[in-house]
C-alpha cells in the first residue's frame, strides 16, 4: 500500500476516529428520544391506525357509521369494531374493504368505541354523551355528532359541517361526508400582511356521497399554505357560513413538530460538537506534532505534503460522516420508533450545517496546528475559538443589534440560515451566495493557512 | 552511500549550517564530532528527510532526499537521539504501524517484528509499552524500526549517550556488524574514544561549518607523540637537570614528563635510578585533543 494511503487509513481508522462515529450514532439517537420526549409523544399518536365517523342518535337507537384508515390514507378493512357501555362490548361488526362500519345499538350514557386491527388499537371515548331530554320520548329530529381518533401523520385534518376531511401522508386525501354534497377544495397560496391574499393553485371538484368515503391521491402544488373549502351550487343541506379556510402545513403534524423540537435539540448540540473534531484534530495531528512522532514519520517514505493532505481529509472524511450520521442516526429512529419518514433531501440539507460546523473547526485547528507546537496550546485556542466564534460573539451581536448578521454571514457554517428557512419553509431574506462564501472561506482559507505554515516551517 | 552537498540551513535568521559537504562511502563509518550546537543533529535531520535544506542536497545511494525523498528513505535508516515515538503504543504494534509505511502487510511485519527485536536484544519485550522502556531498550527499539526496509546507510545520532556500557558495547558491535555488511554509517557521538575504535574516519563540525574531514590512519599519526611520562618513588632537584639532557622535563609531584624526548631510555633509566623508577610510558594524545586542537586551529 501506497504510503499516502496508507497513512490516510490509520488516521481514518484510529481508535478516536471510530469512536466519534460511534458517540455522534448514540447522540443523533439520544437526540431522536429527547426529541419524543419533548413532546410528550406517545405511540397513539402515532399509530398506524386512524378512525374518524359520525354519531347518529334517533330516538333511543344509535347509530355509528365510521371509516377506519392508516397513515398513508388507505382503507383498513377486516379491523374489529366494538361499541362498548360501562367496558362491556354490546356491539361488533369487522370493517369492509373500503374500511366502513356501521353498527346500531340502544342509547347508554357514555357509550364509546374501540377499533382494533394487527395489534394496534384505537378508543373513541365517549361517542355520545348523557342526553338532557328523556331518550324514551319521541324524538323526531335526527342528531348528528362526528367523532375522530387519528394519529399524527396528517398535514390536514378537519371536520368541517358534517365532512371529515384529511390530507394524510404522500397527499392521500379521505373523506367522510355525513351529508350528500357537491364541494370545491381550492389549494391555495396565501400571502400579504394585512389581510390574506389568496392565489389558487389547484381545485379539486368533489361529489361526496353521506356515510361513503372517499380515498383519493392529490398532487398537492409546492407553495400551498391553505385550503378553502365551499359547497358548490349552495346546497340547502350545507351553508357557507363559518369557517372554510384551513391551514396547510406540508408534512405530517408528527413532522413538523418532530423537526422543530429536533432542530432545537440540534443547535444546542452544536455547540458541543465542533470540541469532539477539535480533539480529533489535536490527536491526528497537533499531538504528533508536538511530541515529535511526526518527525519520525517524517523519515519514512512519505512527504509532509502527502502527510499533511492525508490527515487533513483523513479527519475531512470523519467529520462529513459523523454530520450525516447525527441527522440520520434520528432520522432512522424516528422511523423506526413512529413510522416517520424525512425525506432524504431533508437529512442531506440538515447534515451540511454540522458539516459546515465542524469542517470549519477542523481547517481552524490544523491552522494553529500548523502555527504552534505545543499542542495543549492548540487545544485551548481551539477551545476559546468555539466559545468566542458561538457565545461569545452571538452575545456581542445580541447586544449590537447586529446579531441577525454575524448569524447570518460571519459566523461558521452560517449557511445554517438558509437550510433552516428551506426546511421550515419561512421567508427569510438571505443572499445566499453570501451566506455559502462565508461559509467556504471559514473551511478553505484556515485549510490553506495550516497546509502553507505546515509545509514552510520545520516540524 | 551518503553524500552531502554543500547544505546550508537557517533557523529563522540564525545559519546552522554553512555550505556543509561530506559523504560516507559503503563499508564505512564515519564519526561525526562537534561541539553541542555545532549542527551534528541538524546535518542528520536533512540527511533523515526530515528537514530540508536551505540550499544543497543529499543523495543517498544517488537518490535526491531533496527532489526524490519518498525514494531515497527508503535506503536510509534513522536512529535518533529521542525517542520520537508515542510512549502510549506498544512497541510491536507501532513497529507494525511504522513498517507499514515501507509497504510491508501486517503478518509481515509481525514476523520481522518478532526477528528484529531478537536481534536487537528486545525478545520478550515486544508488548510492552513504550513509556515503560529504559534509555536503552528505547535506543535499541529505534535501531529496529530503522531496520526495516534493510537500507545500506544508517545515520546514529548521539546513540550512546545515556546508555551503560552493555548498551554502548551492543551499539559499537552494531555499527561494525553493519559495516561488515557494506553498509555507511554516520555516527555521531560525544563519547570520542568510541568513535576512536570504530570509525573510519572524522567529520568534524563547528558552528555549522566542517573544520576538517580525516582519514583515522591521519588521526592517529597526530595522536602518536613522543612524549614520555616516568612516575618516580621519589624526587629531589637534580631530577630536572639529569631529565634536561633528553627533552623538555617538567615534573609534577612523583611524575616527570618529558617532552620531545631524544635520547636512550636504558641510559635515562640508569641515570634516574637512584630515584626509584616505578612507571615509564609514552603519552598518547587522544581525539579529543586532535578535536580541540582543530578547533582552535593548531592543526
Amino acid at each position: 500500500m501506497r504510503p499516502f494511503i496508507y497513512d490516510f487509513k490509520k488516521t481514518f481508522l484510529r481508535l478516536t476516529s471510530i469512536s466519534l462515529l460511534f458517540l455522534f450514532i448514540l447522540s443523533g439517537v439520544g437526540i431522536a428520544f429527547e426529541t419524543f420526549h419533548l413532546m410528550h409523544i406517545t405511540p397513539a399518536r402515532y399509530e398506524n391506525l386512524n378512525v374518524e365517523g359520525y354519531v347518529c342518535l334517533s330516538g333511543n337507537k344509535v347509530s355509528v357509521y365510521g371509516i377506519a384508515f392508516n397513515n398513508n390514507g388507505k382503507p383498513i378493512s377486516s379491523a374489529l369494531v366494538c361499541v362498548l357501555s360501562s367496558g362491556n362490548v354490546v356491539a361488533s361488526t369487522r370493517t369492509s374493504a373500503n374500511g366502513f362500519f356501521n353498527l346500531t345499538v340502544n342509547y347508554s350514557p357514555y357509550l364509546s368505541l374501540l377499533v382494533k386491527y394487527n395489534g394496534l388499537e384505537r378508543y373513541v371515548n365517549s361517542i355520545v354523551g348523557e342526553l338532557q331530554n328523556n331518550v324514551n320520548s319521541q324524538v323526531v329530529s335526527v342528531t348528528i355528532y362526528p367523532f375522530s381518533n387519528t394519529s399524527c401523520f396528517y398535514s390536514l385534518n378537519v371536520c368541517w359541517f358534517g365532512i371529515q376531511v384529511s390530507i394524510m401522508c404522500k397527499d392521500n386525501l379521505v373523506i367522510f361526508s355525513s351529508k350528500n354534497v357537491n364541494i370545491s377544495m381550492e389549494l391555495v397560496h396565501s400571502t400579504g400582511i394585512v389581510g390574506p391574499k389568496f392565489v389558487v393553485l389547484k381545485q379539486i371538484n368533489l361529489y361526496l356521497k353521506k356515510f361513503t368515503p372517499v380515498y383519493a391521491t392529490i398532487e398537492i402544488p409546492q407553495g400551498v399554505t391553505c385550503i378553502v373549502l365551499e359547497p358548490i351550487n349552495s346546497s340547502p343541506n350545507i351553508q357557507q357560513i363559518g369557517l372554510n379556510y384551513f391551514k396547510y402545513i406540508k408534512g405530517t403534524a408528527i413532522y413538523c413538530d418532530t423537526m422543530s423540537n429536533f432542530l432545537t435539540l440540534l443547535n444546542i448540540f452544536m455547540l458541543f460538537l465542533p470540541y469532539t473534531i477539535i480533539y480529533l484534530a489535536y490527536i491526528s495531528f497537533s499531538r504528533p506534532r508536538s511530541i515529535g512522532e511526526m518527525e519520525f514519520i517524517l523519515a519514512r517514505p512519505i512527504t509532509k505534503r502527502k502527510i499533511f493532505i492525508s490527515r487533513f481529509f483523513s479527519n475531512a472524511l470523519i467529520a462529513v460522516l459523523s454530520s450525516i450520521l447525527i441527522v440520520l442516526a434520528p432520522a432512522i429512529t424516528f422511523n423506526a420508533i413512529a413510522g416517520l419518514h424525512i425525506p432524504l433531501q431533508v437529512i442531506f440539507l440538515l447534515a451540511l450545517i454540522p458539516m459546515s460546523l465542524l469542517l470549519t473547526y477542523l481547517s481552524v485547528t490544523y491552522m494553529y496546528s500548523s502555527i504552534i507546537k505545543s499542542s495543549g496550546t492548540v487545544q485551548g485556542l481551539g477551545i476559546f475559538t468555539l466559545l468566542f466564534l458561538e457565545v461569545i460573539l452571538p452575545l456581542i451581536g445580541i447586544s449590537t443589534s447586529t446579531y441577525e448578521t454575524l448569524k447570518q454571514y460571519i459566523t461558521p457554517a452560517s449557511i445554517s440560515c438558509y437550510i433552516y428557512s428551506l426546511i421550515e419553509g419561512c421567508n427569510v431574506r438571505i443572499n445566499v451566495g453570501l451566506e455559502i462564501t462565508s461559509t467556504l472561506l471559514w473551511i478553505i482559507i484556515p485549510a490553506i493557512i495550516s497546509y502553507l505554515e505546515f509545509k514552510i516551517r520545520d516540524v | 552511500m551518503i553524500v552531502v552537498e554543500r547544505i546550508s540551513k537557517r533557523f529563522g535568521s540564525r545559519k546552522v549550517l554553512d555550505n556543509v559537504s561530506f559523504d560516507v562511502k559503503d563499508g564505512e563509518i564515519a564519526g561525526f564530532v562537534g561541539l553541542n550546537g555545532a549542527g551534528k543533529t541538524t546535518t542528520i535531520r536533512i540527511l533523515a528527510g526530515v528537514l530540508t535544506p536551505n540550499s544543497g542536497d543529499v543523495l543517498i545511494d544517488d537518490i535526491s532526499i531533496v527532489k526524490e525523498k519518498e525514494k531515497a528513505s527508503m535506503h536510509v535508516g534513522w536512529v535518533p537521539e529521542l525517542p520520537l515515538f508515542d510512549p502510549n503504543a506498544k512497541a510491536l504494534d507501532y513497529f507494525v504501524f511504522i513498517a507499514g509505511y515501507y509497504g510491508i502487510s501486517k503478518s509481515d511485519a509481525l514476523s520481522l517484528g518478532k526477528r528484529l527485536f531478537e536481534e536487537v536484544g528486545l525478545a520478550g519485550r515486544e508488548k510492552d509499552k513504550l513509556r515503560n522502556y529504559s534509555q536503552g531498550m528505547k535506543r535499541r527499539f529505534l535501531l529496529a524500526v530503522s531496520l526495516i526496509s534493510d537500507p545500506k546507510n544508517f545515520l546514529f545520532d548521539e546513540v550512546l549517550n545515556g546508555l551503560d556500557p552493555e548498551g554502548i558495547q551492543f551499539f559499537r558491535d552494531m555499527a561494525l556488524k553493519l559495516k561488515k555488511e557494506g553498509k555507511s554509517v554516520l555516527f555521531s557521538s560525544h563519547i570520542l574514544s568510541e568513535v576512536e575504535s570504530i570509525a573510519d574516519k572524522v567529520i568534524f563540525i563547528h558552528q555549522g561549518k566542517i573544520l576538517r574531514i580525516m582519514e583515522m590512519n591521519e588521526i592517529r599519526k597526530i595522536v602518536k607523540s613522543n612524549d614520555l611520562k616516568i612516575i618516580l618513588g621519589k624526587v629531589d632537584d637534580n631530577v630536572l637537570s639529569i631529565a634536561k639532557s633528553f627533552g623538555k622535563p617538567e615534573l609534577n609531584g612523583n611524575t616527570l614528563i618529558i617532552h620531545d624526548f631524544n635520547g636512550e631510555l636504558s641510559e635515562l633509566s640508569s641515570k634516574l635510578s637512584p630515584y626509584e623508577v616505578l612507571e615509564v610510558s609514552r603519552l598518547k594524545n587522544s581525539l579529543e585533543d586532535v578535536f580541540f586542537k582543530i578547533i582552535n586551529g593548531e592543526l
